[in-house]
């Protein structure tokens, strides 16, 4: 069982997971926002540049769009892993990670888990005891640890 | 499994534990709100490690103290919390 939180004064809902790129040789853990309404994970400039991202090496940008209008956004094969609360299994997924281009007011917006990754669980929200918890349903690789 | 994940297992799952439980202490305690307010910090293995007016301030901060950035949670502590639609 994978366990996330809420924020204390946002009320806001985390799952922290870990990112890699391999092509950039990149690794770290990100808190993410757990928002059903992304249609995909989204690495947020704050984050991007706290791992090292260097944004002169990524390259052709499309237009996303949300709430805030259009922005820049890269694509960059990564490999997403969550431990399991007990801390004995790890899940990996294989997936396209957007990455956003780097404007000012994108900078304290947090990462997204968006529906790529929660499709393939089964989650408990449950806001009134603080209990977000994901039963994992499927996944690209999985490992005892 | 190090190549698939770029690093062991055992090293990624207590890093998440770890980085987690730094995670719900900076959203759990509110007198890093009052101290902090309007700065972005860095807080890694349950400790703010650094705070700063900028990020990249911070980020230079903590390389300048050795603070592992992959696993430190950086944030901006609101004063006022925004209304953020996404």
């Amino acid at each position: 069982m994978l366990r996330g939180r809420f924020g204390e004064s946002s009320g806001r809902p985390y799952v922290s997971g870990r990112v890699y790129i391999p092509r950039l040789g990149l690794a770290g853990n990100v808190s993410f926002i757990f928002d059903t309404g992304a249609d995909s994970s989204v690495l947020m400039p704050a984050e991007a540049v706290t791992l090292g991202v260097d944004y002169a090496l990524l390259s052709n940008p499309f237009d996303s769009f949300g709430i805030g209008g259009s922005a820049p956004t890269y694509v960059e094969h990564a490999r997403l892993a969550f431990a399991d609360a007990k801390g004995d299994r790890v899940y990996g997924y294989d997936i396209p990670l957007l990455i956003h281009h780097p404007t000012t007011h994108a900078l304290r917006v947090p990462s997204l888990l968006g529906r790529d990754i929660i499709d393939r669980w089964r989650v408990t929200y449950d806001k009134s005891v603080s209990e977000l918890a994901a039963e994992v349903v499927s996944c690209d690789a999985e490992f005892p640890v | 499994m190090d190549d698939w994940l770029g690093a062991s297992p055992k090293d990624v799952a207590e890093g998440l534990l770890d980085f987690a439980r730094s995670s719900e202490l900076l959203s759990n305690d509110r007198r890093l709100v009052d101290k902090y307010a309007q700065k972005w910090v860095g807080v890694c293995s349950g400790e703010v490690k650094a705070a700063e007016d900028d990020l990249d301030s911070l980020l230079m901060e903590l390389d300048s103290r050795g603070v592992p950035r992959a696993e430190t949670v950086v944030r901006f502590i609101e004063r006022e919390q925004r209304t953020l639609i996404l």
